[in-house]
């Protein structure tokens, strides 16, 4: 697992464990080696302010593969300047450390400043101060990323979002009503239809889990209403015609019912 | 269905429902007329001077403001009214587009007739119509009396089991039209919805082209787990799917169903979710229509038969 930790002025980075989840608020690709199951090697794109999981077994990490991981989290860090990387059950070991620069790590979807208009803006001032004074190593470091960052561009450009935070729940529910999600699921507020095929989301805010398997935070809800069968792939539910905006929207809606 | 400001029924984008706005603006009118008429009277009746009262109260007023004045104005309106809106049922007079609409329990048969009244294109639920021209609907039932209502093109005219009755539609300018079963036909009346589509005539020639010319249904190399679903699960035995081998009668008719705008009657928006969520289990949707609901199938047989039936088009 990769886990990125403030420590003074810098962050670190270490490779141990076996899920994490990497935040960033831009679009990111990560790619990884590391061994596991095949189907997670190319692990696809988050949108802006959306978390993922890694589903990754990690059985071991050698000292090249930390290395890797510290390449990830430099590029989604360089590429958003606020971004880190967290996992729930950070193993214990102190070794394979990679020292990335990072600023916070604990910036979740809920955080009064996360993803504000000023912070971002700050945050892009300090990228381009630090692509501006790389030198020796993390210049090597950054070149590693290269390949992490053109992946990432042949994506369309991520939309500007606002942290969930600030996302519109009248809007969510204008959308949910525009797509009709009532056709499968029994959602509070909306009156018709209230459809059986999928779990009812009244009350979601208290829920555990996420379509049983996800950690149930904003931005991975925002991401899976839009796009679910990229996090669960045998999910009945499908891709929803929405934008990321609309999403996170829709997201605020549903952890804004309080459940009957 | 109908939300948003104005009314539909003050919206009007033809000519036959604008003559249908202009009657219901002079009955308005006349409305308010009468009104301020009568609160005038009640006014005199409570306060006004003795003199006045009393004349009020005579037999001459009653005569003339009772019987005389409303005969008067409601046979006026009514020749009026009539006449404003005569054209809607006008005979087929040779060329115009023929449409057969027959009103089904809960949702609406479609099909586009040639010049000698013959079924070629069939489709449900949904109209498509050139802009600027005026389409003859013959507007049937097959069941129980229903009412063909599309308030922004036309008028609100019953399909009465046994009988054909004939409509007028037109719009001015391309755009999409929600209609409404407006005659209580059972169960999920209020779930009987219809769209009508106008396009530009030329793009509306070309749709009309391309669905006479469809032999064969679309099957990608991704739909065809689907194809046999379709067959497999018992869908065709009401469904229709032209160049298949699904030709059930009972339900809408599905060989166009994946470039339509709404499901399950005009009430869905359509797309992967909701003909997922339709097929699985329609009657938590819409109550007592008459598809079972196929709470049996798997998440991959739905993604399948949804994959199949949205390259439909």
């Amino acid at each position: 697992m990769i886990e990125a930790k403030r420590r003074g002025g810098s962050a670190w980075v270490r490779g141990e464990g076996q899920a994490g989840i990497i935040r960033c608020d831009r679009l990111a690709l990560v790619r990884t080696e590391l061994p596991g199951d095949p189907r997670h090697l190319f692990m696809l794109a988050a949108t802006v302010g959306v978390s993922f999981q890694l589903p990754l077994e990690i059985p071991r990490v050698e000292a090249g593969e930390a290395r890797r991981a510290g390449a990830v989290a430099a590029s989604v860090e360089s590429m958003t300047g606020e971004a880190g990387i967290v996992g729930p059950r950070f193993g214990a070991a102190q070794r394979n450390e990679a020292a990335v620069r990072g600023e916070s790590v604990d910036r979740y979807g809920f955080g009064v400043d996360a993803g504000s208009e000023k912070g971002r803006q700050s945050d892009q001032r300090e990228i381009a101060h630090r692509f501006a004074t790389l030198s020796g190593r993390r210049l090597f470091r950054a070149a590693a990323t290269v390949p992490l960052l053109m992946a990432a561009a042949c994506k369309a450009p991520p939309e500007p979002h606002p942290s969930i935070a600030l996302a519109d729940p009248a809007n969510g529910k204008a959308v949910i009503e525009r797509v009709g999600c009532g056709s499968c699921h029994d959602i509070p507020g909306i009156d018709w239809p209230k459809g059986t095929m999928g779990p009812s989301l009244d009350g979601l805010a208290r829920r555990g889990l996420v379509a049983g398997r996800l950690p149930n935070r904003p931005d991975v809800l925002a991401f899976y209403v839009r796009d679910a069968p990229a996090l669960v792939p045998d999910s009945a539910m499908p891709a929803m015609p929405i934008t990321g905006t609309e999403a996170r929207d829709v997201a605020a809606y549903l952890y804004g019912q309080e459940g009957r | 269905m109908f939300s948003g400001w104005p009314p539909p029924i003050l919206d009007p984008a033809g000519p036959y429902a604008s003559a249908i706005s202009t009657l219901s603006w002079i009955l308005f009118a006349m409305a308010a007329l009468v009104l301020a008429v009568v609160l005038a009277a009640l006014y005199v009746a409570l306060f006004g001077r003795l003199e006045l009262q009393r004349k009020l109260g005579g037999k001459r007023v009653i005569w003339f403001g009772g019987i005389a004045f409303p005969l008067v104005v409601l046979t006026g309106l009514l020749i009026y009214g009539l006449s404003l809106t005569r054209h809607l049922t006008d005979p087929i007079t040779g060329d115009e587009l023929r449409v057969r609409i027959t009103g089904e329990m809960w949702w609406w048969r479609v099909a586009y007739l040639d010049n000698e009244g013959r079924e070629v294109v069939h489709d449900a639920n949904e109209l498509h119509i050139p802009a600027g021209r005026p389409i003859v609907l013959e507007l049937q039932s097959a069941d129980v009396i229903h009412s063909f209502w599309v308030p922004r093109l036309s008028g609100k005219l019953d399909m009465v089991p046994g009988r054909r009755n004939l409509m007028r539609i037109q719009a001015d300018r391309p755009g999409v039209f929600g209609g409404q079963c407006a005659e209580y036909c059972g169960g999920p009346h209020a779930l009987m919805g219809f769209t009508v589509i106008a396009h530009e005539p030329g793009a509306f020639q070309r749709l009309m082209q391309s669905r006479l010319n469809r032999r064969r249904a679309p099957a990608p190399p991704a739909a065809v787990a689907g194809a046999q679903l379709f067959e497999a699960a018992g869908c065709a035995a009401c469904h229709r799917i032209a160049g298949t081998r699904a030709n059930g009668l009972a339900g809408p008719d599905l060989t166009h169903v994946g470039s339509r705008r709404t499901l399950g009657a005009g009430i869905l928006p359509n797309n992967r979710g909701t003909m997922m969520g339709w097929i699985g289990n329609s009657q938590a949707i819409k109550p007592n229509n008459r598809m079972p609901p196929y709470t049996l199938l798997s998440s991959d047989q739905l993604t399948a038969l949804a994959t199949y039936l949205e390259a439909q088009k």
